[in-house]
């Protein structure tokens, strides 16, 4: 076994290097499109000319998307005047799936190093380790290599960024509603203290003039690293759920609820009050601060953030937390300082949300106060309760189905649609949203404990009944 | 003087008219929260439901059938949510109906959206309440001195039929103890039934007052008037029936002082302060009760 | 039973990407981003009849290389900020060539990155807040600007009116309202007048507070460039309020909507706009008598209207913002992103509301707009005057 585990990651070591390689080796595309079209030909059609002319001029101007897309309206048009051999057939291909192929190749070499060391390891515990590090590291590799096949911008690269960060916002809303019981509606309060902080702190100081046009420039005048914004917009927010805690922690459950819910209503307002305009730019909206670019970034941030929290509740504090959701009176008769501990489940879901709303900002490119409504929190709170109050990967399978669904796949129902000459009844704008909401009500009715429950999806229901790890499967 | 008067007295108006307009969703609120110990989410919704259905029931028929179809269809709408939404949950945690009413107001706005694309419908004129009239020197709708004698009288023939009549009895004993009113043999079922089609009439009463004023229907539009009604029933003491008629109108009034003296971004924020400030010093509100939690 | 579900939603998941493929052979896609729906649902469907006739009219493109049929997908951006990001993903994401809109400008800047960083080029058609193409490179836009329709209502206010106080009130939250309100402002301040502004909540619907205190102010004139729902909402309560003020808008307000609210009041109501309908020049009365004919045709066109056939400004801009689009494509000789980004700049076009070209900033080259008032007793647009730039420059 431990001989095969060796022998076994010599070989794929080998691939993964050779892919590397190649990778790097890639020919520079002006070379190769002198192999694929060559000369003469060239030269007896002015439109090819025009055509690998223009290819060129992108790689000049190292557009390299765009090299590549004219490229392929090259090889479309005129697939009988260009020149393919194997070789330059698999030349290209390195050269279009440079990416890919590289994270490809890194991660094949990362996964046959795992597979060496777990050779190696003798404990049970060490292997399940390894294990799940061989799963996230394929989970990013896959989206590092899906979104460079479909695109950026595609639908699905869309619902998975959105996805990831709504994860991190049920999530967080877990640990309050599911895990200590506290009935909060303050979501989108702190979500958008977060959001604003982050957008505060990081638009360009050439575009704040842009930006605070009605507010002489806006009051700040510097810019803070994409990561220290972030931590800050958690930080913002987790400093007002402390204020704010103060007080509404000792109200019972729909008091606290209707009190959350106040306060951040009065976020709202504060955030859009106009004497505040040269730090909030009053009502109107922030743009051109930094956004990501790759789906990864969401799903690094919004990751490290759930493994956190599920750190936090498998420790005596989750347990302490758990405690006061099953029976307040008797937590408090075993020692548990009540006050103490929903304050702090209070402060760290407030901050986790804070850190969601400046991701939520990052992925709207441009953030509002208006938009923050209770609404948001109510949508939250349903992807909760679909995917089972007290339980971490329902909330993050259920943010995916709930922004595919609704971002996504019933789309089609807003359309007005023909089959052949018959007119689908009830299809029009706005329909998506009615049945989404059925869907949601029947959830809410008859699967009352939503798609989890309260139990967890981990390696232990994939493999062999052994510890595992919380992760998304 | 006079100038101060005839300076503010619009305010003042708006005030009166748009809390006697609170007081009669709020109602709704209180009195469903003395029973079921639930904010029914949904009421907010059912308002503007019957804002809708007046807007297309007139659009067909004459003034006289709209009048009492549109209240006939609010009444249903409201008990058919009770019974679709919170029948089916009654034993279960307080967190989850909380949630089911928030998943049924979240299903209605979709509804009336999808119905109406979400553009704005122009509410009928009702004759009469819509005429202009003027007092000192302000000029203002029928509407606005109806609503509060309006609010009154109907206050008062509720407390009357609470307090006087077998069904009133039963709501009493339903809202001081669930249990021990259910082993008396109360028909618990009927009794909530009851109280819903109460809540939304009245509703469904101060929605066409509402409108006659506002007259712009969206499906949004019952959203805040509803928080805020909840406010004024919590702020008057939850299930207390004249505290609610008095917190809504202290809050219609304050809030347009406060547009008034130009802090018109917080008009909405004041009201939820307000509701924060007596939750924490005063829980039970001015006229509430005091509820024992049992352990 | 777990592992088959997390096998169905992988499968599922994964099923739409190779669908993603779809390509429109020998058609070429124009991309409409308008509200159906929400506060300017009602604009937004007039803005898009006008590009579905223009559409109606010149339903192919001729390239070098053949005809192209020109084919139209509607997304419905709700009119909605925080919505419109997804509705302008889904425009991406069909691989249209070029985008048309919006009617309401917060929802352009929202969508404007997206748009961007697809290197997808935007005309916007009746969005008149600079930052729609300040720092946007891709989006350009064929009506004139706020501090342009500013200038010209604070003059029209002033001279007309002969105002020295104004009263302005603009919804939270919306950059058109805002944004007008304080160019209007700016205007009006440097005419010598004295402007006190106020703001009311999203989803506000009494506005008697707002219209008392504009009275208390003593203002000689109220501007409310707000959407038609709100507008409808304050002509009826300063009516029945007895306001006697003066009220002033922008272009949102030139709707049917208004009109019916106005109608029988004793208010008086001044607009500025794009296009005038009594617009006597060939092709402005072309396309009206055109455009009214298409839509008496068909009862569902009629309604989208409004249900009348008065022409709206929007609707005459949206015709021309198609036009432009079928020339920007026809410069670039191509359907490719690119291309058409890289010549959209140099497009000229005369269209029905004026002469179109843009200038560095990718706005358009306009020098006048149109004001008009409502007429209370027939209830329709009295034409007023149109208002130069070299005029306000005096």
């Amino acid at each position: 076994m431990k001989v095969f585990k060796i022998i076994l990651s010599l070989l794929l070591a080998i691939i993964a290097c050779l892919l590397i390689f190649f990778s790097i080796n890639a020919l520079d595309l002006s070379a190769l499109l002198k192999e694929i079209v060559p000369l003469e030909t060239m030269q007896q059609d002015a439109g090819l000319e025009k055509a690998v002319k223009r290819i060129n001029d992108c790689l000049a101007d190292g557009n390299q998307n765009r090299a590549l897309r004219s490229l392929n309206r090259l090889l479309d048009d005129y697939p009988d005047k260009v020149h393919l051999d194997v070789q330059t057939k698999l030349d290209l291909f390195f050269y279009r799936n440079n990416k890919v192929m590289l994270t490809l190749g890194v991660y094949v070499l990362f996964f046959s190093a795992a597979l060496a060391v777990s050779a190696f390891l003798k404990q049970q515990k060490h292997q399940t380790a390894v294990l799940v590090a061989i799963l996230v590291a394929s989970l990013y590799a896959g989206i590092y290599i899906v979104e460079d096949l479909v695109g950026v911008n595609s639908m699905l690269m869309t619902v998975l960024k959105k996805g990831a960060i709504y994860a991190l916002l049920a999530v967080s809303m877990n640990l309050l509603n599911g895990f200590t019981g506290l009935f909060s509606l303050g979501q989108a309060g702190f979500m958008l203290v977060g959001a604003y902080t982050y957008a505060i702190f990081t638009i360009e100081n050439t575009s704040r003039a842009q930006v605070y046009q009605y507010y002489q420039g806006g009051l700040v005048q510097f810019t803070l690293p994409t990561l220290v914004a972030i931590l800050l917009a958690g930080l913002a927010a987790a400093f007002f759920a402390f204020l704010i805690g103060l007080p509404v922690l000792r109200l019972k459950s729909d008091y606290l609820a209707i009190a959350t819910l106040g306060f951040a209503e009065i976020i709202r307002a504060v955030l859009q009050y106009d004497g505040l305009g040269r730090i909030t730019n009053g009502s109107n909206l922030l743009r051109k601060f930094t956004t990501f670019n790759t789906a990864l970034f969401p799903f690094a941030v919004s990751g490290i953030c759930i493994a956190l929290i599920a750190l936090l509740i498998h420790s005596t504090y989750g347990r302490s937390f758990k405690a006061i959701r099953d029976d307040e009176v008797a937590a408090e008769a075993m020692g548990i300082n009540l006050f103490v501990y929903k304050q702090l489940a209070f402060v760290i879901s407030s901050f986790f949300a804070g850190i969601g709303g400046a991701l939520l900002a990052m992925y709207q490119t441009t953030v509002q106060a208006a938009a923050f409504t209770s609404a948001m929190t109510y949508e939250i709170l349903l992807i909760v309760v679909i995917g089972g109050m007290g339980s971490i990967s329902g909330s993050i399978l259920a943010s995916f189905l709930f922004i595919a669904s609704s971002e996504w796949w019933l789309r089609f129902l807003d359309n007005v649609t023909y089959i052949g000459t018959f007119k689908v009844p009830f299809f029009r704008s706005g329909f998506r949203m009615v049945v989404f909401s059925v869907i949601i009500m029947v959830v809410v009715l008859f699967y009352r404990k939503g798609i989890m429950g309260d139990k967890e999806f981990g390696l232990k229901s994939l493999m062999e009944p052994r510890k595992g790890g919380k992760r998304r499967g | 003087m006079y100038d101060f008067i005839s300076a503010n007295l619009p305010y003042l108006l708006a005030g009166i008219s748009v809390g006697g307009q609170y007081a009669m969703i709020a109602i709704g609120y209180t009195m469903v929260y003395g029973i079921l110990r639930l904010i029914n989410f949904a009421h907010g919704d059912v308002f503007t439901a019957a804002a809708y259905a007046m807007v297309y029931m007139n659009a067909t028929m004459p003034l006289y059938l709209s009048l009492p179809l549109t209240i006939l269809f609010t009444v249903i709408l409201g008990y058919s949510v009770e019974r679709i939404a919170y029948k089916p949950l009654r034993s279960a945690p307080r967190m989850s109906i909380m949630i089911s009413s928030i998943g049924a107001s979240y299903l209605l706005q979709n509804l009336m959206w999808y119905i109406t694309s979400g553009l704005a419908r122009q509410y009928p004129t009702i004759p009469w309440i819509s005429k202009t009239v003027t007092i000192f020197t302000a000029t203002t709708k029928m509407v606005t001195l109806v609503t509060p004698v309006l609010t009154l009288v109907l206050v008062l023939l509720l407390v009357q039929l609470i307090n006087h009549t077998k069904i009133g009895m039963a709501m009493r004993a339903v809202s001081k103890d669930f249990e021990t009113s259910r082993l008396m043999g109360i028909k618990i079922n009927k009794v909530i039934s009851v109280t819903f089609m109460i809540g939304s009439f009245l509703a469904a009463i101060g929605s066409m007052l509402y409108f006659t004023n506002y007259t712009a229907v969206v499906p949004t539009a019952g959203a805040m008037p509803g928080l805020k009604a909840f406010v004024a029933a919590v702020f008057g003491g939850i299930g207390s029936i004249p505290g609610a008629v008095i917190g809504a109108f202290i809050i219609g009034i304050v809030e347009n002082i406060i547009k008034a003296v130009g802090l018109t971004t917080f008009s909405d924020a004041f009201t939820f302060a307000l509701l924060i400030f007596i939750l924490i010093f005063k829980p039970t509100g001015l006229f509430g009760e005091v509820i024992h939690e049992k352990v | 039973m777990k592992k088959c579900l997390a096998l169905i939603l992988t499968v599922v998941m994964l099923l739409p990407v190779m669908a993603l493929a779809e390509n429109y052979a020998g058609e070429i896609v124009i991309g409409i981003y308008e509200p159906a729906s929400g506060t300017s649902g009602a604009g937004g469907k007039q803005e898009a009849l006008g590009i579905y006739y223009a559409n109606y009219l010149a339903p192919t493109v001729e390239l070098s290389d053949g005809v192209y049929k020109v084919k139209l997908v509607e997304v419905d951006n709700q009119s909605s900020p925080d919505k419109a990001p997804s509705a302008a993903q889904q425009l991406v994401s069909e691989g249209v060539s070029i985008v048309l809109g919006s009617y309401g400008s917060g929802v352009c800047i929202a969508a404007a990155d997206i748009f961007d960083a697809a290197g997808l080029v935007a005309i916007g058609i009746s969005c008149t807040n600079p930052q729609v193409t300040l720092g946007n490179p891709l989006y350009y836009r064929i009506c004139y600007l706020d501090p342009f329709q500013g200038t010209v209502l604070a003059n029209y206010a002033k001279d007309e009116f002969n105002a020295t106080k104004a009263y302005t009130l603009a919804e939270l939250g919306n950059d058109y309202d805002v944004g007008l309100a304080y160019y209007f402002a700016e205007a009006f301040k440097g005419l010598g007048g004295e402007v006190k502004g106020e703001e009311f909540p999203k989803g506000n619907s009494d506005f008697t507070a707002y219209l008392t205190s504009a009275v208390n102010s003593g203002a000689e004139i109220i501007f409310a460039p707000t959407s038609v729902e709100y507008a409808t909402q304050i002509i009826t309560q300063a009516a029945a309020n007895g306001i006697t003020i003066p009220i002033m808008a922008g272009d949102t307000w030139d709707n049917v909507r208004i009109l019916e609210a106005a109608e029988g009041t004793d208010l008086s109501i001044s607009v500025s706009t794009f296009f005038d309908e009594g617009d006597t020049g060939a092709l402005a009365a072309e396309f009206v008598t055109g455009f009214k004919a298409w839509l008496n045709e068909n009862p569902e066109k009629l309604a989208n209207n409004g249900g009348s056939d008065i022409v709206a400004a929007v609707s005459a801009l949206g015709y021309d913002g198609y036009m432009v689009a079928l020339e920007a494509l026809k410069r670039a000789d191509s359907g490719d992103r690119d291309d058409i980004a890289d010549v959209v700049a140099e497009v000229t076009y005369e269209g029905v509301t004026g002469f179109i070209a843009f200038d560095e900033n990718g706005d358009a080259i306009r020098d006048q707009a149109f004001i008009i008032k409502t007429d209370n007793e027939t209830g329709t647009w009295q034409f007023v005057k149109v208002q130069n730039v070299s005029d306000i420059a005096k």
